[in-house]
């Protein structure tokens, strides 16, 4: 594909209408940067790739500022030996139109979708989701070089790349029907196998079959486990029934033998009757003997228990007689003891208390006597006191004695006193005389006191100094205040003085004296009275005076009490007496003790009696007792011996009962062999055959409900649809195999296919890889100078590192210089534009790719281009600086000055 | 003179899984043909009706089906019917035969259930075999008395199993057991097609069950004059399905044609299950393998039932074969020829060379039919 021409407007800088033509050969489009050269190229991909209807952000953005108006352009390619006019607009009123010249004319063929898709369809290109990517764009991913393109893919070229160029190494034209034939494999292929894995998807046919398959054969078997189930059950039926058969002979077979023995027990009755009756004489015969034997035993049973008793009774006559002389011997100890205590100790003890109890008295008298003088002396001693105590009292109440308090008046009165005169002291006038003649005589009138120590005289009131021999001074002093305290002093003087006269005394120290004498009686007094309260306070005079009488009383009547006191005794000292009335008391204790001595064995002996006493009687009353037991029984054998006789009769019937008794056993004994054989042994075989027959019908009933259990099981497990559903499951089944074999056989068939395909397919690449690799090789040696000398490429047709022969290595493309690394990149695009160029030139766009080559290389480059540009494809280049180009032979575009405006 | 109906082998209830679809048409069938029996029998004023075995398929077959075969039977009233448990029915506890759906049969039908005589009538001596497992190699007959000295009585046996000139046989019965035990006809079942050996007849089942049977759909009404005379045997076609298994030699256009007359020939396909394996073996014609298959898809349209196999080498037919493109197609449609060949293809190829022919078969023709317009 080449492209002849482009229009373009409201794209980017070109809001005007532009047109440029481009020469099948080499183009160099020259401008200054931002001058619309990549806008161009943008062009080309807008139009022939993307939907003319999309909206989306890369496409919004071609749009020139401030214009509402869609960006259009119209391309004029040739494709396939045919010319076409590819015109879209985009944004605003969008439309698509392509057509085609025929016979000097252009045809509409399609418009909107159906003409983006026809353009894609002839360039090869893919639907893209939103704009188009460079793996969108068929060949022209490999053969344009753009802008904003990677230099090469990542993992591969995108599949429009590989099928153009494997279409090319074939050699032969690929043609629309092939590309049909390969789709229709690819979409059969992606509608069972997931693409990435080559497994069956879980979506496909394939896949849903083998689902509906397994579901079908799960529920299969478990029918058919059923039906296994319901076979065993059958099987068990089977059993049960045989198990049943075996009972029912077995319950024949037993009840036969029931009623054979019935008859055998039928027939055995007489003998039975017989057997009873001799049973019956025997028994009435053993009870006949029984009784013989049991009066005789009796009898002699008694008789021994007589003999014993006879026995037992000598023994208790001899007990009893030795108890009742324990008896008599224990009575007369029990009165011995009593005598002596009574008779001998007891009159002792009677008159040693009778002189105890007189010499007491006497010692009672005598303390009662010095209790009187006591009390005695304590009535004097209170009477003497309380008389004292009167004394004293009369002594105070009759002397004037100063209390305290009048002391306290005195001294106080006095204070005051001392206090007046000095204050008069110090208001008197003081007046001295100093005259010539020391010896003048000088009197006063009235007198006053004169102060030897000053030689002044104190002057209270009017007075008059008579100096003899000099004249009179007369004095006027005091004034009323002094007056006053004069008349004050003298009151208190007064006071003083009534006091004085009250006591009788004249001096200070004489009142003082008296106050002392108070003190010292009220003092007295005081004593007086505690020693009267010490002396009444346990008891009052007169309860001394009762007490007193008291005792007296009891003196006479102790007194009265012994009477006429032995002679001596009442003489005796107060040690004496005591000292008797000791060796008494000691006697009277030892009588004491000795009396209750006696006492004392006298009742063990008493109690000693009562027991032989009564043990005498209970041997007595043994006695009795055995010897009335013995009568009983002598009257109890002579009562049986009274039918019989004599003992000895009855010794006789007993040997003939016993004989009787033989005989009637021996006839049973006889007889019992016959009915063991006739009648027992049937009738114990009978009772086990009958027990038999109840446990085999109790068995059949088991077997019965087993069977009822079982059947009914096997009915609810077969009832209903349960067999035909089998049928039509593996009928299902059936079919579906046979579907999956057909399914499983084309999908087999359709992966071989494809699988075939892939591997034709990658054969061609790897075929074509060598001429690429050829053709890029030889450039690199130009281009180079020898440096490198060949490249390596990947089966998916990506160079992946050059060879230098000198150093014999290949290094990895990535390691190049971003210059050389670029040059490689420009290389690989023209090899592949010259190698699928061979029937029909193909656009080749390098968008300023090659700034970094040096001029050598650039030159060399330049007739690189010029070879491939002349040869094989038609070459756009764009660029900024033309100068490294001047050596190609082709057309210089200026842009965007060379874009005749189009009318 | 006696004269009965003698059918055997009514396999009610069969699952017909082979029959796809259609098992249950198939089975339903059978009610049909065994109502039509009842009205034959009616017809032909018989004595008594034998049902010589496997009137069941299985002891499990559904509720539904003993239901109906007991209103079948019960609508025979009041001709006598005598039915022996065979091997698919077994005399087995928990059986068919004890299911409480068989309880509504009523008093004319007796079933056989022990191997004993009973006499129907004064003249007419049954001698019953009945079956009590599925599988023997004892003959089920061999208990029969042999006829008494001035007994007169028209003897009739009745068994199910295998007359001696089979191999492998279950429930062998000697071919001359009528004349070893002196009877007059022995009534059979098991052999699904009709089938008569001196006194002994099967009259096979009453619809086919398979497409392997041979002449099967049939009962018998037998009359039997007296002690010793010979049975007459009327075979009446009952069957209401053909089950037919056809193997066509197809190698030109006329055989084609032949083969299309051959099946317009059974008349309406409604009622025909067909089996059709064709051998193509000299077929190299894509022409006529398209007519085949035009044809075919005519019978899977008319028939009840097509089960068409294709041979394994049958030959690749398509449309376009010749118009493969040049290029990688063209090649991979070289190799796939080749390793069906049975050679090893040069080149890409080679990888393949050890595929199932069966698959690289398909292959070729998906390709050869993509190429020739046919799509997913």
């Amino acid at each position: 594909m080449i492209i002849e021409e482009i229009a373009i407007q409201n794209w980017r800088s070109y809001r005007e209408p532009h047109t440029f033509r481009f020469d099948e050969g080499f183009n160099l489009l020259v401008g200054r940067n931002e001058s619309g050269k990549s806008t161009l190229f943008e062009a080309f991909t807008r139009v022939l790739f993307d939907r003319h209807n999309s909206r989306a952000e890369d496409i919004r953005q071609i749009q020139p500022l401030e214009s509402s108006l869609g960006p259009e352009a119209t391309i004029i390619f040739l494709a396939n030996g045919t010319r076409y006019r590819v015109r879209k607009r985009f944004l605003q009123m969008p439309l698509a139109e392509l057509s085609t010249w025929r016979k000097d004319r252009w045809e509409l063929d399609h418009e909107g979708d159906l003409a983006d898709n026809a353009v894609r369809e002839i360039l090869r290109g893919e639907r893209p989701g939103r704009s188009s990517q460079p793996e969108h764009r068929g060949l022209c991913q490999a053969l344009w070089y753009l802008q904003s393109d990677d230099p090469l893919p990542e993992e591969v070229w995108a599949d429009g790349v590989k099928e153009g160029l494997s279409g090319i190494v074939s050699l032969v034209a690929r043609s629309p029907e092939e590309d049909r034939i390969l789709k229709s494999i690819e979409d059969m292929y992606s509608a069972i196998y997931t693409p990435k894995t080559g497994e069956i998807s879980s979506r496909s046919d394939l896949a849903l079959l083998r689902k509906e398959i397994q579901d079908l054969d799960e529920e299969l078997q478990t029918l058919y486990k059923r039906d296994r189930d319901v076979e065993e059950l059958r099987l068990e039926l089977e059993s049960f029934t045989v198990e049943q058969r075996q009972k029912e002979a077995a319950l024949k077979d037993t009840r036969a033998e029931v009623a054979d023995l019935k008859q055998r027990l039928k027939e055995g009755a007489a003998l039975e009757d017989e057997k009873n009756q001799k049973e019956k004489d025997v028994q009435q015969t053993e009870t006949a003997r029984g009784k013989v034997t049991d009066d005789l035993g009796a009898i002699d049973r008694r008789r021994k228990k007589i003999d014993e008793m006879v026995k037992d009774i000598d023994d208790a006559q001899r007990e009893a007689n030795d108890l009742q002389a324990e008896v008599h011997m224990e009575l007369r100890v029990a009165e011995r003891h009593h005598g002596t205590w009574k008779n001998t100790h007891e009159p002792k003890l009677r008159q040693v208390e009778t002189e105890l109890d007189t010499l007491q008295a006497i010692e009672r008298i005598r303390r009662f006597e010095e209790q009187a003088v006591d009390i005695q002396e304590r009535i004097d001693h209170i009477k003497a006191t309380e008389k004292e105590l009167r004394d004293q009292e009369y002594i105070l109440s009759t002397t004037p004695l100063p209390t305290k308090r009048d002391l306290t008046t005195y001294q106080k009165k006095k204070l005051e006193l001392a206090t007046l005169q000095g204050q008069v002291e110090q208001a008197a006038i003081r007046i001295g005389f100093d005259l010539q003649a020391k010896d003048a005589q000088i009197t006063v009138d009235p007198a006053v006191e004169y102060l030897a120590e000053d030689e002044e005289y104190l002057v209270l009131g009017p007075t008059t100094f008579t100096v003899r021999g000099l004249g009179t001074v007369h004095v006027r002093g005091g004034g009323s205040s002094l007056e006053d305290l004069q008349m004050k002093t003298q009151s208190l003087s007064a006071d003083v003085a009534s006091l004085f006269e009250r006591f009788g005394v004249t001096e200070e120290q004489e009142l003082y004296d008296l106050q002392q004498r108070r003190q010292e009686l009220e003092l007295v007094i005081r004593q007086l009275k505690a020693t009267l309260k010490d002396l009444t306070s346990e008891e009052e005079p007169e309860q001394l005076r009762a007490e007193l009488t008291r005792l007296q009383q009891k003196i006479t009547t102790e007194k009265t009490r012994i009477g006429a006191t032995p002679p001596g005794i009442q003489d005796l000292s107060s040690d004496a007496l005591r000292e008797k009335s000791e060796t008494l008391s000691k006697r009277k204790k030892e009588l004491t003790e000795t009396i209750a001595y006696e006492q004392e064995k006298e009742v063990e002996a008493r109690a000693a009696h009562e027991e032989r006493a009564r043990s005498a009687q209970e041997a007595s009353n043994r006695l009795s007792e055995l010897r009335a037991q013995v009568g009983t029984l002598e009257r109890e054998n002579a009562e049986v011996l009274r039918s019989y006789g004599t003992y000895e009769r009855l010794r006789e019937m007993l040997m003939k009962e016993t004989a009787a008794l033989n005989r009637a056993k021996e006839d049973l004994a006889a007889l019992l062999n016959e009915y063991r054989i006739q009648v027992e042994e049937p009738k114990e075989q009978y009772e086990a055959a009958r027990e038999a027959l109840k446990g085999i019908e109790e068995q059949m009933q088991s077997v019965r409900e087993k069977i009822v259990a079982r059947e009914a099981r096997v009915e609810e497990a077969v009832s209903k649809d349960f067999y035909s559903r089998i049928g039509d499951l593996e009928a299902s089944l059936d079919l579906k195999r046979r579907k999956l074999t057909q399914v499983t056989r084309q999908a087999e068939a359709v992966k071989l296919l494809h699988d075939m395909t892939q591997a034709f397919k990658k054969h061609q690449s790897t075929a074509f890889s060598g001429p690429v690799a050829d053709l890029v090789s030889r450039w690199l040696v130009v281009l180079t100078s020898g440096s490198y000398d060949s490249v390596q490429m990947d089966e998916n047709l990506l160079p992946v590192g050059v060879s230098n022969p000198r150093y014999d290595e290949t290094f990895p493309l990535k390691c190049l210089s971003y210059g050389t690394h670029e040059q490689v990149i420009v290389l690989l695009r023209l090899a592949m534009g010259a190698l699928l160029s061979k029937d029909e030139r193909n656009l080749i766009v390098i968008d300023d790719r090659l700034v970094n080559a040096d001029p050598l290389r650039m030159r060399r480059l330049c007739q690189i281009l010029e070879e491939v540009s002349a040869d094989h494809c038609q070459v756009i280049i764009a660029t900024c600086n033309d100068t490294p180009y001047a050596g190609v032979r082709g057309k210089v575009i200026l842009v965007p000055g060379d874009g005749a405006m189009d009318e | 003179m006696v004269r009965f109906l003698h059918t055997a082998d009514w396999q009610i209830g069969m699952k017909a899984a082979h029959t796809g679809e259609k098992a249950k048409t198939v089975r339903q069938k059978r009610f049909e043909t065994a109502n039509h029996i009842v009205e034959l029998a009616e017809e032909k004023d018989v004595d008594f009706v034998i049902l010589a075995g496997d009137t069941f398929e299985d002891h499990n077959v559904d509720d539904v089906a003993v239901k109906r075969t007991v209103d079948t039977l019960n609508r025979l009233d009041p001709i006598p019917v005598y039915i022996l448990p065979g091997n698919h029915d077994p005399m087995v506890p928990g059986g068919i035969w004890d299911r409480t759906s068989w309880k509504w049969i009523e008093s004319h039908v007796a079933l056989l259930r022990e191997q004993q005589e009973y006499c129907h009538g004064g003249d007419v001596v049954l001698y019953a075999c009945p079956l009590a497992q599925k599988q023997s190699n004892r003959d089920p007959t061999a208990w029969i008395p042999d006829r008494a000295d001035g007994d007169d009585r028209i003897r009739i046996g009745i068994a199910h199993g295998s007359l001696e000139f089979w191999p492998d046989l279950n429930f062998p019965i000697p071919v001359d057991r009528p004349e070893q035990s002196g009877l007059d006809y022995l009534a059979l079942g098991d052999w699904h097609g009709y089938l008569v050996s001196g006194r002994s007849a099967y009259p096979g089942t009453m619809e086919p069950t398979s497409f392997s049977e041979k002449d099967p759909g049939n009962v018998l009404i037998v009359e039997i004059d007296e002690a010793h005379a010979d049975p007459r045997i009327d075979v009446c076609s009952v069957n209401l399905l053909d089950w037919i298994n056809l193997e066509p030699e197809i190698s030109t256009t006329d055989d084609v044609e032949a083969f299309n007359r051959t099946i317009q020939d059974l008349g309406p396909l409604a009622s025909v299950l067909l089996r059709i394996s064709p051998d193509l073996s000299g077929c190299a014609d894509d022409g006529v393998l398209k007519h085949l298959e035009t044809l075919r898809d005519e019978i899977r349209e008319d028939a009840l039932f097509l089960d068409w196999t294709d041979p394994v080498d049958q030959p690749i037919a398509s449309e376009g074969a010749d118009q493969i493109p040049d290029g990688i197609l063209y090649e991979i449609d070289e190799a796939l020829a080749t390793i069906l060949d049975g050679r090893i293809p040069k080149g890409s190829g080679h990888q393949f060379a050890d595929r199932d022919p069966e698959v690289v078969r398909a292959a070729r023709l998906l390709l050869h039919r993509i190429t020739g317009g046919w799509s997913t």
